[in-house]
Formats: structure tokens, sequence, C-alpha cells
């Protein structure tokens, strides 16, 4: 009995040493990127965390302790709270919006038809295009009195004659979430490529002689396979989505009203233009919670899968 | 169950033509083999039959139903792949019941179905468990129990064991023989090894480049082999050839030279004198014996199997593979006797390739 206890261990000892050399050895490799992230990210959100807790004039001079104060002050705001549910629509409709479309593009760009790869790059394209660039096109095309957008309409009929689309709110939102989901899809399609090409032909095949029609392939052996892929897009763009800055500030600036602020606007809004450094540090540092807590699941379901895939 | 007839069946990707007008009839509850090199054709065959291949020209009938526009959904045929391909999302119970359930049967009947399918394939223990999670043999039975639960018209099994190592290959090649014996489905098996062929087959399809070479019971191909091609492609070790013209002693009879010695060839031969055959002699066929220093033939390599001896041997710079039951006391370099008997001998004429004797 003992010697079957001690014989795995003397034998899996060198074994185990051999492994703490090559951590070690992996661990001097990804060191300097170790030191450049916590520089260049880990210094940063140490300050933010400070100014969160600090008195901070508005040229970012800490003056004194304030506690859980700026907290209090964020959670006191109106507009803080009424910019929370706008976030929560925003990335809801965006990566919801997104990943309904995506998965359909997706599904047709893996069949093998003619032009193919012209469909590939044009779905593709709009990644190669800056954000900015892109909320600025939008900005023009919607335009009420020389956007493109109102003339097709009128040139169709249609009463929409100098139809001031950003200046509501609730219209002004909704072509921000449009063209959210339009720079989304890009990326979402490339995950969902990846997942369909990760599918074996030879299921469909076996599918057929079993009986199945295209669609219960799609519903019952494409759409369950796709799962795994579908939570990390989820998570992703949640992640992206959720702290999205250019689109808005460019189209709306967080108007009319506050009717179109988001977190990130709001923070950017108190530090910059108000001058509250702190209370938009603790506000960070709010958003920075959700986000990690975003970060932990994405790292916990690619970490299943890689063990799954074992 | 049902019979299969295939008529001057055809097969072209673009210009280029990969099956030459194949005529095949398999009968109801028959167990049919195609076997062939790489790139015979066989496997485009069988998917052909399948549905997953379009049909170029010819006509597939099943069960006098002409199947060639029918899709693969509605031609009933059940199908075990090379790779299995099970759904890996799905349990063993939920493969095994998939094309049931999307037939819409009642749930009680397929939890009796798949629980006689996992029964006969010895897979009671596993239903819950996903295929990731078992072995190689045991992903071999659930594709064949999913084929199995279906009751269909006719199995098709695409190189079905070649992914599991030789014993379990073995083993398999058994369970598939007897539950072919027990279920009397109609059942065609493409490989490329020779033994699955012979040992599973009713009547195995030789095939190369593309057409039959020849169809028959595996003691016909192994006994009389119409070609060449089908001589060297059944039967291990392989068949040994040796060229030589065909010449007539005073008394009419055919005779050929190995090196300066004469060998009779088979009477009643289709061959004029003077022309250049192809003799084909089995390893098992050539009896070998011991020499001093006499000997026609040098020994090369002996590979011991235990039950037989196989000498590689070398006769006027022919190479010959013996095939021997007996211990013989002989090593790399001997001297040894080899005999030409002319009534195990098959001759090919050696332009066409076809049977002469």
């Amino acid at each position: 009995m003992e010697m079957t206890q001690t014989t795995p261990a003397q034998a899996s000892r060198p074994q185990s040493g051999a492994r703490i050399g090559r951590n070690l050895t992996n661990l001097v490799f990804i060191l300097p990127s170790v030191l450049l992230s916590l520089t260049i990210i880990g210094y940063p959100i140490f300050e933010v965390m400070r100014m969160a807790v600090s008195d901070v004039n508005r040229f970012g001079k800490i003056r004194g302790f304030e506690g859980l104060g700026n907290f209090l002050k964020v959670f006191q705001d109106p507009i803080f709270i009424q910019s929370s549910y706008q976030t929560l629509i925003w990335t809801v409709a965006v990566v919801g919006g997104t990943v309904l479309i995506a998965i359909p593009v997706a599904i047709i760009l893996n069949e093998d038809f003619h032009g193919r790869s012209i469909a590939r790059t044009i779905v593709l394209l709009p990644w190669a295009v800056s954000l900015a660039m892109t909320a600025l096109v939008w900005r023009f095309v919607v335009n009420g009195d020389f956007g493109t957008l109102n003339l097709a309409l009128t040139q169709l009929g249609l009463p929409f004659n100098n139809h001031p689309w950003l200046a509501t709110a609730a219209s002004a939102f909704t072509i921000e979430i449009l063209v959210g989901i339009l720079v989304s899809i890009p990326f979402t399609v490339t995950i969902f490529l990846g997942g369909l090409t990760s599918i074996p032909v030879t299921l469909y095949e076996a599918a057929a002689m079993d009986g199945a029609t295209r669609w219960q392939s799609l519903t019952r052996i494409t759409l369950p396979m796709l799962r795994p892929f579908l939570q990390i897009a989820i998570v992703l763009n949640v992640i992206y989505v959720f702290n999205s800055f250019p689109i808005i500030w460019i189209m709306t600036n967080g108007g009319p009203a506050n009717g179109t602020d988001i977190l990130i606007t709001y923070v950017y809004k108190q530090a910059f233009a108000f001058g509250k450094l702190d209370v938009a540090a603790a506000a960070s540092v709010l958003m920075f919670l959700v986000l990690l807590g975003f970060s932990v699941l994405y790292l916990f379901m690619t970490r299943q899968r890689g063990a799954a895939g074992q | 169950m049902s019979s299969i007839a295939i008529r001057n069946l055809t097969k072209s990707y673009g210009s280029v033509q990969v099956l030459h007008g194949i005529d095949l009839d398999i009968a109801d509850e028959e167990f049919v083999v195609l076997v062939g090199p790489s790139g015979c054709g066989k496997s485009t065959l069988l998917r052909m039959i399948a549905g997953l291949e379009d049909i170029t020209a010819g006509d597939l009938h099943i069960d006098g139903t002409r199947m060639n526009d029918v899709s693969p959904q509605k031609r009933d045929l059940a199908m075990v792949f090379q790779s299995y391909a099970l759904y890996p999302h799905m349990t063993v119970a939920e493969n095994m019941a998939f094309s049931l359930s999307l037939r819409g049967k009642q749930k009680s009947a397929i939890e009796r179905e798949v629980g006689d399918a996992a029964r006969i394939l010895h897979l009671e223990d596993y239903l819950d468990r996903l295929p990731k999670s078992l072995s190689g043999g045991q992903r071999q039975r659930v594709a064949m129990g999913r084929a199995i639960v279906r009751h269909p018209k006719a199995f098709l099994f695409d190189e079905p064991l070649s992914n599991l190592d030789a014993k379990l290959r073995t083993h398999m090649r058994a369970e598939i023989k007897q539950l072919h014996q027990s279920l009397g489905a109609t059942s065609v098996y493409v490989t490329h090894d020779q033994i699955e062929a012979m040992t599973l087959a009713d009547r195995i399809v030789v095939m190369n480049a593309g057409r039959v070479e020849q169809v028959g019971t595996p003691l016909e191909l192994f006994d009389r082999p119409r070609t060449r091609f089908v001589a060297g492609f059944i039967g291990a070790p392989a068949m040994n050839f040796f060229e030589g013209k065909v010449e007539l002693n005073e008394q009419g009879k055919p005779h050929t030279h190995i090196g300066p010695s004469p060998v009779a060839l088979p009477e009643g031969m289709e061959s004029q004198a003077g022309a250049i055959v192809t003799v084909g002699l089995r390893p098992q066929h050539i009896p070998v014996s011991a020499a001093s220093t006499d000997g026609n033939a040098r020994v090369e390599l002996v590979e011991q199997t235990g039950c037989e001896t196989n000498l590689l041997l070398k006769l006027a710079g022919i190479d010959f593979t013996v095939q021997t039951r007996d211990r013989l006391e002989v090593n790399a370099g001997d001297a040894v006797n080899l005999e030409f008997d002319s009534r195990n001998m098959h001759v090919f004429d050696s332009n066409s390739g076809q049977r002469l004797n």
C-alpha cells in the first residue's frame, strides 16, 4: 500500500521540477509585457481609484480624503441614473441586434456561392474604418438639412424634408444603436465564421442521411454547435459596446438633454466639461467593476472551453 | 430491406471523369464490399448511392425505384462514416435517437428502439455520455447504433474501421458480420483493406481507376482472379509475378523460362507461342525446400509470424515471396529450392492484364 502511494509521488517529482523550470522561463518571456501593462494600464487604474475616494480640484490636484462621498454624489445625480439606464438599453440593443444579424450573415457567408470572397470582404470592410469616421459619416447622412437620408426619402415621395433625426432623443438614440450594430457586425461575423468552419461537413452529411432537412440541420446541428461562440461573442461585444465612446460623442454629444448619454459620455462630461474629476473617477470605478465582472465571465468561459476541448 | 441496381453509372468533376460506367446489382440482404486502392472511386460510388454526390450519368435504382434525383433524406439509407460523424453536442442516446425524433416518432417508441440497439451493441452503460468521453471502439458502436435504430432499406459503410487499432478492427469486423447475420440487412461496405473485404463480403467488387475489375465471392476472386490487378490486390502476402515468352515444346506443351530454367505453363491457355505473358503464383503455392548448395533461389529475408514463415527470395534476379508452414532452418543468404506447379498458376496477358487460363 505504501509502495503504491510513494511510487507516483517519486515519479512525478522530476516532472514537476521540469514544469517549474518551464514556468519560470515562460515568466521571464512575458515579464516585459507585464511590466508595460502595469505601467500603462495599472498605474491609471490605481490613480483613478485614488481620485475616486479623494476631493480633487478641476486641475487634478488632490485636496483631501473624501471616502465614499464621491460615490454618494454619483448615485444622487439623476443624470447618472438616466445614463445607466440608457447604457443598459444601448448595450442590450447593440449586442442583441449585432448577434441577431451576424448569425444569418455568417451562415450565408459560410455557404459556398459565387462571389463569396467579395461578399466577405464587403461585410468585413467597416472594420477597417475608424469608429470616429463611421460616426461622422452617419452624422452627415442623417443631417436634417443636407443629409442624404432625407434626400433619398423625399425623392421616394415620403414627407421627410428637413426631418431633424438627431433632434429628438428617441430617433437619435435609435440611429446611434443602428450605427453601433453596423460597426460591431464584422467582428461578430468573424467569430461566428470561425465557429461554423469548425463544424465538420460530415456532420451535415450524417444529418442528411438521418433525414434532417436543411432547416433541421440548422436548428439541431449548427445553432447548438455555435453556442460557445455565441456566448463569447456576446460577452466580448458587451465589453466593447458598454464603454464605446466615439459613436455617441460624435453624433450627439449625449444630447439632446442627456437623452443619449451613456456612462462613458457621462464620465467624460463630468471630468472635462464640468471639471468634477473626483465624481468622474468614482463613476469610472463603478464602470470598471461592471466590466471586470464581464471580463471574468469571459475568462471563465474560455477556460471552460479549453478544458472541454481536451 | 431491399435491392440496389446500378446501371452505367458515371461521375465527373468538371472534365475529370472518376467513375466510368459502373454496373452492379446488389441483392436483398446481401453484404457487398467495394474494395480498391485509394482514389479508385469506391467511396465516390458509395456516396452516390447515399445521395451525397450527384450522379453525372446512368441510373441508380433502389427497390426498383429510380433514385437519381431523390435527396439523401428521402432514400431511407443509413450510413456509417469513417470519422463516425457523431453529433458532439448530443449524448449517445440522443445521437441514436436523432433520426427517429426527426421523423416525429413517439418518445416511448424511440426509447425502445434506442434501448434495443444499445443492448445489441453493449452501449447500455454509456447512453448518457457525450461522444468525446467514449473510446474509438465505443464511438464506432454508436455510429452503428445510429444506423440500426432506423431499420433502413440498406446500410452503407464508408471505411468504418480504419480509425481503429488492429486488434479492435478485427473484433469489430466480427461484430459487423454477426450483426449482418442477425439483421439480414442489405449492406454496401467500402474498404481498402482486402482482408476486411474477404472476411465480410458475400460478394466483393474490386475497383481500380474508376472501373469495376471483377465482382465475385471472396473465394472466386482468390482462386480465379480475372485480371492481373485483382490477382495482385487480393491475397496476403501479395501474389508473385514474373514475365515470360510462351514457347511450345515437341509435344506442343507451353512453357516459359525463369532465367535459364524452363517452367511449364498450364495447358489450355488462350495464347499463341511467342506471346508475352505474366505468370502469377501465390506465396502459399510455391513449395520450398532447404537445399545444400544446388538450390535455384537465394534467401534475402526471413519473416517469422509464428504460424507461417515468409521468405523473401531472389531467383534469376526476380523477387519472390514464399509462405510456408514448415519450420525451415534457413537464414538470409542460404540457398533453397523452389518448385513451380503449373496447376496453381494464374496467367495473364502482359498487355491487357486479362486472364488467359
